[in-house]
């Protein structure tokens, strides 16, 4: 084994060892057409060594016995030149083992090279001749086993097909479908490519609408990307003891309102499988918002340490991000997306958001647009489509005028894994501007 | 090494492709992070791969291995991914002509930044936290310092083979400050880990970095008790920093000729532009001359030849205000009837070379500074860019910056604005640019995060600006 071969190496040092691999193949269209169909595959390994506080990591795809020998060798000695430091990190050193394997032959078997492109190819020819489709499918199979001189061992496969479409008609109205799974069946490309094709139908002829409040129904892609911010910039230990949270200080509060849960769960099947994290740390589950109260936050061992608190298993191997939830599931209502138009007598409905980037972290503000199906909602019908516009808004505020929550939720994408997320209908949502 | 590689493009012909090129990679990197005057992490890269492009009946295929002595086995499955996608398509790829090249290039540096002591450049970090902590009272100090070598060779089935050797260096640091319930950061030279070039450490020594590290600490404490800006319609002078960002977003996105083509569609979105706006379509004001140089020296877009063995070159992007030309690579300019700009760059050997910036620059113009600040009622200069957002077709922008300085009757006040917002749309904004300055201002940046592709790539690219004026554009758009 690799990861006992490179362990082997520690001597007197403290070490940590993960090893990564990943075979992704993934088939690009735009145009209707393939115009780029690429396939990796890497393994390397992240080596953390300690010594009396101090702590370096060298990462290397390179398994030779000669150059791993020499890279830990000349680690070694970079490591004896650091100042001593008097945070120590203490490696994980319990429970001993923790493994789980999501290899599915399926999953391989259907979206292999010449699967990927006949299934895109099948879905080309049934477009209507007036719609072009872009996107992406892709396969990707890897592992992470995870080792230290305390002894652990860890083993995690996971495997997943994700898809993604935005089909344009000629008058470059588009419209947007996905679908993300590890199991075959669930990705159906026939019809995301209807759904994101009707979409794109319906936004023909966009109207021009003034900037402005308006309430808004947010779908599960939409409602991602501010999730996704949300956790980036306020759900982890470290963006609080960094002042940059907008849960600094508010921990125990009633931060959004009472209709607002969100957890991190790793247990949770519609998310991914992958149950510790990049130091080895069990995952635990964390009640990040209980209905509206923020109570717990993502830690790793440097973050937990300074707050005096355990890790929850939460590291991305980053100490400069802290903990990062990769396995957010937000409670869900009891309304049907339909039932959330009809009630409505002015409002937008909201495909996904482009570009969403943080103007000030502490308040929660940000900035981004909408893209891929908006549209107009009057006396609980949709009246019309509208041109894309940019809202600028203080998401902890949103968050406490949800009037609606959908029944049903949808795997969403988020910066690592992928989220579990109702639609949101959302009272005086700020936009900024219009695209033109 | 020559051998093995000729010999694989030669397999790869004999197994039916009609063109192939392979890029061998070996990258080292290093990371340097300190925070609250202790070291934070110290991270060491070291990685080498090989990807292999084949095209067969018109259609791509790429493969990329770390394992290399899997090469052959890798060519095969480009060979075949190739064909799968030579079934579906109903157009056939040609690339533009290029001269054939066997060349060595390495980036000129002063100073080999991986023979530097870890010692040295850690103290240089610690010493600039403790003048910022020093001189005010801040929550948070921080700095990094990371370098990249890279060793390249590339070599193709029209007989090219090229060896580069590349050098990166950059570095920065940070102050925050808490104060009335608010958190402020001010970061030299620029936000995200500081600047960036391809040099050696001979740059990390030009940045100054203690030289600047008061400033920032008392601008950072300073900004938690300052006001923001009301909104409304404001003229502005934006730092050369922050153009950086501005550059970026609403000239150099646009003029990838892939986006253009609708490559990016589903993902960052499309441009605005399309090639019937070339030598038409008035960008910005006449003030206003862009290039895509990537001969720039220190520039972090700078190179020998692009992942396409197509030469480093100086292409004028915008003239006098006017569209003159796209970022291309060998397919997109066969469809301009054009040779390639050399553009095409992948992030590492096991990407796609995709078409990337180079250094997009804004040339100097003729102003002094005093003189941009002087022709200004009321208005503010802004510096450091804090965020970043445009729309899928790059027109309509907003940015945040770290600060604001006021400017009153032709003069900077001495106050400050803290959490600066500026919106507009792209082509309304650079025509309303009527001052640039000029050389002696003029500045480069290093972006080393440019995202773009699936799977997403990340580019270093460079941006030269000197600071420029703009009219009456609206800022405090925030709720």
């Amino acid at each position: 084994m690799v990861l006992d071969r490179i362990l082997s190496t520690a001597g007197s040092l403290d070490m940590q060892v993960i090893l990564k691999g990943e075979n992704q193949e993934l088939t690009r269209f735009a145009g209707s057409e393939i115009h780029q169909n690429v396939a990796s595959d890497e393994l390397e390994a992240e080596i953390i060594l300690g010594k009396d506080g101090r702590e370096l990591k060298v990462t290397t795809n390179d398994f030779d016995n000669d150059s791993l020998r020499k890279l830990i060798q000349k680690a070694g000695r970079r490591l004896m030149e650091l100042p001593e430091n008097d945070n120590k990190r203490d490696f994980i050193s319990e429970p001993a083992d923790i493994s789980s394997d999501n290899y599915f032959k399926d999953l391989e078997r259907e979206f292999n090279i010449e699967n990927r492109a006949k299934k895109l190819k099948e879905a080309f020819s049934e477009l209507d001749s007036e719609l072009d489709a872009a996107g992406s499918l892709e396969l990707n199979q890897n592992f992470m086993a995870l080792g230290n001189t305390e002894g652990i061992t860890r083993y995690s496969r996971l495997d997943k097909v994700d898809f993604s479409t935005v089909i344009t008609d000629r008058s470059g109205a588009t419209g947007y479908a996905a679908a993300v799974s590890n199991r075959a069946g669930d990705i159906k490309i026939a019809k995301e490519f209807e759904k994101a094709a009707d979409k794109a139908l319906k936004s023909r002829e966009a109207v021009e609408i003034e900037p402005g409040e308006y309430d808004v129904i947010l779908e599960p892609a939409a409602v991602g990307g501010l999730v996704s911010y949300l956790s980036y910039i306020g759900f982890s230990g470290r963006s609080v003891q960094e002042g940059m949270s907008f849960l600094t200080d508010r921990l125990g509060e009633q931060v959004f309102g009472d209709n607002i849960t969100l957890i991190d769960d790793c247990q949770n099947p519609n998310t991914m499988d992958f149950p510790f994290d990049f130091e080895g740390a069990e995952r635990q589950r964390l009640n990040i918002i209980e209905n509206g109260v923020a109570r717990e936050l993502a830690y790793d061992l440097k973050s937990a340490r300074k707050a005096g608190v355990e890790t929850t298993g939460h590291s991305v191997g980053d100490p400069s991000v802290g903990g990062f939830p990769l396995h957010l599931v937000m409670g869900n209502g009891e309304s049907e997306l339909g039932e959330m138009i009809a009630g409505t007598e002015k409002g937008l409905l909201i495909t996904r958001f482009h570009y969403i980037n943080v103007i000030n972290p502490r308040k929660a503000i940000l900035t981004g647009l909408t893209r891929d199906g908006t549209f107009l909602i009057e006396n609980g019908k949709i009246k019309s489509p509208v041109k894309n516009l940019r809202f600028t808004q203080n998401i902890v505020d949103s968050l406490n005028q949800v009037d609606l929550i959908s029944s049903e939720r949808e795997k969403v994408g988020g910066f690592y894994g992928y989220m579990y997320l109702p639609a949101l209908k959302i009272n005086d949502f700020n936009f900024t501007g219009v695209s033109k | 090494m020559e051998k093995i590689l000729k010999d694989l493009i030669d397999y790869a012909l004999e197994q039916g492709a009609d063109y192939a090129d392979i890029r061998h990679i070996e990258l080292e990197e290093e990371e340097i992070k300190t925070e609250d005057q202790e070291v934070q992490s110290i991270n060491n890269y070291v990685d080498k791969g090989a990807g292999i492009r084949v095209m067969i009946s018109g259609a791509w295929g790429f493969a990329a291995t770390s394992d290399l002595d899997n090469l052959e086995q890798t060519a095969l499955k480009a060979i075949r991914i190739a064909k799968a996608s030579s079934n579906v398509n109903r157009s056939n790829i040609e690339l533009a002509e290029k001269e054939v090249m066997d060349d060595f290039y390495e980036t000129p540096i002063e100073r080999d930044p991986f023979e530097v002591p870890l010692e040295e450049k850690i103290e240089l970090l610690l010493d600039a936290e403790k003048k910022m902590v020093e001189a005010a009272k801040l929550f948070q100090t921080g700095g990094s310092l990371s370098f990249r070598k890279e060793k390249k060779i590339y070599c193709d089935s029209e007989d090219s083979y090229i060896v580069q050797k590349l050098y990166e260096s950059g570095g920065g640091i940070t102050a925050k400050a808490v104060g009335g319930g608010d958190l402020q950061v001010r970061n030299y030279p620029c936000g995200f880990g500081g600047n960036y070039s391809k040099a050696g450490y001979e740059f990390i020594e030009e940045l100054d970095l203690l030289g600047h590290a008061v400033e920032i600490a008392r601008e950072a404490e300073a900004l938690t008790e300052a006001d923001e800006i009301p909104a409304g319609k404001y003229d502005l002078v934006i730092d050369s920093s922050q153009m950086t960002l501005q550059i970026h977003e609403s000239i150099g996105h646009p003029i990838e000729l892939d986006r253009v083509f609708g490559s990016e569609a589903a993902f960052a979105g499309t441009s605005f532009l399309d090639v019937e706006m070339l030598g038409e379509f008035q960008y910005g004001s006449e003030l206003v001359n862009v290039v895509a140089d990537a001969t720039c020296p220190g520039g972090l877009g700078s190179f020998g030849y692009d992942d396409e063995g197509v030469p480093a070159q100086k292409v004028k992007i915008i003239e006098d205000g006017v569209l003159q030309n796209f970022l291309t690579s060998r397919e997109t300019a066969f469809e301009l009837d054009e040779i390639s700009g050399g553009a095409a760059l992948a992030d590492g050997w096991s990407k796609l070379p995709l078409i990337r910036m180079t250094n997009i620059n804004l040339e100097p113009g003729d102003y002094e500074f005093d003189e941009l600040i002087a022709g200004i009622e009321y208005g503010f200069y802004l510096k450091t860019n804090r965020s970043w957002s445009i729309d899928d077709l790059r027109l309509n922008f907003q940015f945040g910056c770290e600060i604001a300085y006021e400017i009153k009757d032709g003069e900077l006040t001495g106050r400050i604005f803290k959490n600066p917002v500026y919106t507009g749309s792209t082509p309304e904004f650079w025509r309303s640019c009527d001052g640039i300055a000029g050389e002696e201002d003029w500045q480069l940046y290093g972006v080393p995060n440019c995202g773009k592709g699936e799977p997403m790539q990340s580019g270093h690219v460079g941006h030269g600006s000197a600071p420029a004026r703009f009219r009456n554009v609206q800022m405090g758009v925030d709720k």
